[in-house]
């Protein structure tokens, strides 16, 4: 038997659709003109959850979205009016709403009158209207428990309507269900049959005298009628105790003529589904074995030589079609995983909604690009972060109506959410047109907190940057709702364990940007490889700007900052990159290869490598779990010859130096070498 | 001789539910004998190329590539303060599966299996000073030999990122 | 045997469907009703299974163009819905409809009721 327990998800997963969706839907509630459509759509919304809810036994939540369905039938039906307070109570309901599906799902008790509130509200909307009736009942072709245990004979005169046929209904179903119930005769009756000439074969010109002794009740027996009986006379009479049951109904036609079963043929056809379910393990494995075989593909380009490939137009041709045909197969899978950010944008406008009621604000918020798609998992990720970022755009940022007017903004704070494709990445923004960050605020804090030396000379958006320290969000009034005890170090953390990177703008009372930059999937990357030392490393190309090659003479040591470049007029920090990793000691070739890179913050680093080695698309191989969290690499991954390179992280590279105790090893990997596997 | 050890380990395991005897792989490491739970191991390897795992504690020696499965290499002279392992041709890595991962171990040769009955295994005595280690689960007598039985879990415990390191590797230098 | 099930929720379309599967019928699935007048162009079922409120086209509509259809005049329609009331139903049996069945369903109710239907 099937177990409901499997579908739990997929009703979760329903809900959190039906949910997001809601949120626009009553937005436009407040606007003029033909609301119906909008209704309908919230209706159905709710009514699906309420669905969902009934199978899994919710009660909390069958209840709620009953009133739910109910105020929003009100409304539909104009037994109850809509104005701005109505469509702002159905929406604080629809937060409610969400809470109790979260709450089902983890399997937790919300607070006992959690929901009350809403639900008054909701009734209040639904007033007007009498409730429907909606206990459950049991099956209409169902029966019942039996009524009771002595049996009796019940004597039963169906006459059917002549187009019963035409509803699906066979008598000889009714029949064997009522022979279920106990021990059954039946005679027919056809002298209602006309002519053959007359004779319609689709109709139905018999009538029934049937005798069942059964334990079950005259309900039950009633039930097996239910939906043939309406249109159709039937008599049940108890031959026992005189106990008699009659139903008139309009007779049907008297025209004599054989039943005739016209049941359509099933004509074999292949299914039409247009879209699947799928479990997301079963993508994520097809995305693991997409991986090996790219990597099995390089194997067998290396191992080929380069000049028998040239020579052999076939095997050229046959080779670059089988790479076209990885990549798009590539592309397809992660197609599959990706899901436009609206899901999680969606529930944003209620989150900010919220704080900007507790603490008193005027907020609008403005969603940009929802439709942007960024892998599943990663999306699923985003949500916390997310909300917290607005809560401190608002809680922080945008200041009170009044102070607003002063400064001549316009009272109501503005809070953008947007989210586009840039290069291989995804940028999602949060910005604010609210005060912005109070730089001598953040930077006294962090020398009080001696997080920062006390002559430590930093850039503005190194000062910005800061607040991602573990304990510097700086609520000047600890709030309950910026508050909340974590802190932008906690979401820093977050977006960088789905492969993120955040970081912060702002402009003394003009406002904030927190931009979010994200993978667009988890599991490929493009990149440059490069050597270094006896070593391949790879450089997410996502931060390489340019290539160069210098010679030795255009370094110069700046003291205090070290080797310097300057890229057309511009000093650029450089980094010997086998040195700083403790390959080798400084470098002394003439020549240098030079890969620019560019950090989070958009600073310029000059990475100076052994050699360029081409790039090449890889899969990232988490080494977090086996290794642990490492300055300055991001991952590794394998080779085509099967050999190991890991991934730096650009944006640490200086921390591997500041932090390194590493020595020198220039010996390792030569000594290995020679006992390769 | 991965071969044996499966074989060892499936008959381990029915020792084991009759709860009288432990099997270990014996191996070598700078003239000392030491000893692994068997039920840990998972092969044994001639040693591969290593890639280099810069920022790692200085006991991780790198990482290698074994069937698609990253695996970092535990350097276990240097993690029992013996200096740093030189690599050799007949040198060794055990792959142990320990805290949901698997880990390579680099010795100097692996010897053989012996199995023990656990009322045989000692604790490291109090006085013992060179055998004592926060590493060092107990001992079990092979012949006239002591060996060392290994404590996987505490060698991998301390993670491999150098901030971990430095608290450990005080408390090392403390009971050596 | 052949079930058609039309469901806009994709948590009742998966438990129905797979309930029905269990019980080793044929299960073809559709959203709505336009989706199912669609795939009743190219498959014919034994049985259709139909929600009530579903967006594009409902269930009442749909059972009223089925039974105006030579194709599915005689198949049997059960409404699974949440509705209960006496209108609803009164609705559906002028319509056509074969049976009407509540929402939430025990699993094995819902199979009984389609062999007692289909036999």
């Amino acid at each position: 038997m099937t177990s409901l327990e499997q579908f739990r998800s997929t009703f979760f997963q329903e809900c959190d659709e039906q949910i997001a969706a809601l949120e626009p839907v009553l937005s436009m509630l407040v606007g003029t003109g033909d609301q119906s459509e909008a209704l309908n759509a919230a209706f159905r919304a709710i009514h699906s959850i309420k669905g969902g809810a009934g199978m899994f036994g919710f009660k909390r939540l069958i209840e709620f979205s009953h009133a739910f369905e109910s105020a929003l039938e009100a409304l539909r039906s104009g037994a109850a009016h809509l104005d701005a307070e109505r469509v702002e109570k159905l929406l604080l309901a629809s937060d409610v709403l969400a809470d109790l599906v979260e709450a089902a799902r983890r399997n937790v008790e919300l607070p006992e009158r959690y929901e009350f509130l809403a639900r008054q509200d909701l009734a209040l909307i639904s007033g007007a209207k009498s409730e429907r009736d909606q206990k459950p009942e049991s099956a209409a072709l169902g029966q019942e428990a039996t009524g009771s245990v002595v049996p009796k004979t019940y004597e039963i005169i169906f006459k059917p309507e002549a187009g019963l046929l035409r509803r699906g209904i066979e008598p000889l179903t009714l029949f064997r269900n009522l022979s279920e119930l106990g021990e059954l005769t039946a005679c027919a009756d056809t002298e209602g049959l006309p002519p053959l000439a007359d004779l319609d074969p689709l109709s139905l010109y018999i009538s029934w005298r049937l005798t069942l002794t059964t334990t079950a009740s005259v309900k039950d027996i009633r039930n097996i009628f239910e939906f043939a009986t309406d249109s159709a006379a039937l008599q049940i009479i108890c031959r026992d105790d005189a106990d008699q049951e009659t139903r008139q109904a309009e007779a049907g036609k008297r025209t004599p003529s054989a039943p005739a079963t016209a049941k359509a043929q099933s004509i074999r056809h292949e299914r039409t589904i247009s879209s699947i379910r799928v479990d997301l393990d079963r993508v994520d494995r097809l995305v693991d074995l997409i991986g090996e075989m790219t990597i099995a593909q390089s194997m067998v380009l290396q191992h080929l030589d380069q000049a028998a490939i040239d020579t052999d137009p076939l095997l050229y041709r046959a080779l670059s079609q089988l790479q076209q045909l990885t990549r798009g197969l590539q592309d397809g899978v992660m197609s599959i995983r990706a899901q436009p950010v609206r899901s999680v944008f969606a529930r944003m406008p209620s989150v900010a909604r919220e704080v900007a009621q507790a603490i008193n604000r005027r907020v609008s918020v403005e969603l940009i690009g929802e439709e942007t798609e960024i892998d599943k998992t990663i999306i699923e990720q985003l949500s916390d972060p997310l909300i917290h970022i607005i809560r401190n755009a608002i809680g922080h940022g945008i200041e009170q109506a009044d102070e607003r007017r002063r400064l001549g903004k316009p009272e109501t704070g503005l809070v953008r959410l947007s989210a586009a494709q840039r290069g291989g990445c995804i940028v999602i923004e949060v910005s604010d047109d609210g005060r912005g960050i109070d730089r001598e605020a953040v930077l006294k804090r962090a020398i009080e907190q001696a997080q920062i030396a006390t002559d430590a000379i930093l850039t503005d958006e190194e000062i910005d940057n800061l607040i991602f320290l573990p304990g510097l969000s700086t609520a000047q009034e600890v709030s309950d709702i910026s508050g909340r005890g974590v802190g932008m170090d906690v979401v820093q953390r977050n977006i960088q364990a789905i492969g993120g990177r955040v970081y912060i703008q702002s402009e003394w009372g003009v406002g904030t940007t927190t931009t979010i930059q994200l993978p667009l999937t988890l599991a490929v990357l493009d990149g440059m490889l490069v050597r270094a030392g006896k070593e391949a490393y790879l450089i997410p190309l996502s931060n390489v700007a340019e290539c160069m090659i210098l010679s030795r003479h255009q370094i110069n040591k700046l003291a205090g900052t070290g080797d310097v470049i300057s890229i057309r007029g511009r000093h650029v920090r450089a980094v010997d990159l086998a040195s700083q990793l403790g390959l080798r000691q400084t470098s002394t070739q003439d020549i240098l290869q030079v890969v620019v890179v560019r950090t989070e913050t958009g600073g310029l680093i000059g990475v100076i490598v052994d050699e360029i080695l081409g790039s090449q698309q890889i899969v990232i191989k988490s080494i977090k779990g086996a290794c642990g969290e490492l300055q300055g690499i991001a991952g590794a991954t394998i080779l085509g010859d099967g050999s190991i390179a890991l991934i730096l992280d650009v944006n640490q590279l200086s921390a591997i130096n500041s932090n390194s105790r590493f020595p020198p090893k220039q010996h390792l990997a030569k000594a290995s070498e020679t006992h390769a596997a | 001789m991965t071969q044996a050890i499966q074989s060892s380990r499936e008959a381990s395991r029915e020792d084991r539910s009759a709860g009288e005897h432990r099997q270990f792989v014996v191996f070598s490491l700078g003239g000392q004998h030491y000893c692994i739970d068997i039920m840990s191991v998972r092969e044994i390897r001639v040693v591969q190329t290593i890639t280099a795992l810069p920022g790692a504690a200085e006991y991780v020696r790198g990482i290698i590539n074994l069937r698609g499965t990253i695996v970092p290499v535990f350097d276990l002279r240097k993690r029992f303060g013996l200096g740093e392992t030189t690599i050799a041709e007949n040198q060794a890595l055990v792959i142990v599966a320990v805290g949901g991962h698997l880990a390579a171990l680099l010795v100097d040769e692996v010897l053989d299996i012996l199995s023990s009955a656990s009322d045989v295994i000692a604790a490291v005595p109090a006085s013992d000073s060179s055998r004592r280690s926060p590493f060092f689960e107990g001992l079990v007598s092979q012949g006239d030999m002591m060996l060392i039985i290994i404590d996987l879990d505490r060698i991998v415990e301390a993670g491999i990122g150098h901030d971990e390191s430095g608290a450990l590797g005080a408390a090392i230098s403390g009971t050596m | 045997m052949r079930v058609l099930v039309v469901d806009d929720s994709p948590t009742m379309q998966d438990i129905i469907s797979a309930t029905l599967r269990s019980a080793h019928f044929d299960v073809v699935q559709a959203e709505h009703g336009q989706q199912a007048l669609k795939i009743l162009t190219e498959v014919t079922p034994d049985l259709i299974i139909t929600d009530l409120n579903m967006y594009h086209m409902d269930g009442f509509e749909l059972v009223s163009r089925l039974r105006q259809s030579e194709a599915t005049e005689f198949t049997p329609i059960l409404f699974l819905t949440t509705e209960s009331s006496e209108e609803f139903k009164q609705v559906g049996r002028d319509l056509g409809a074969t049976g009407w069945m509540l929402k939430p369903f025990e699993p094995a109710e819902l199979i009984r009721i389609v062999r007692s239907i289909l036999h």
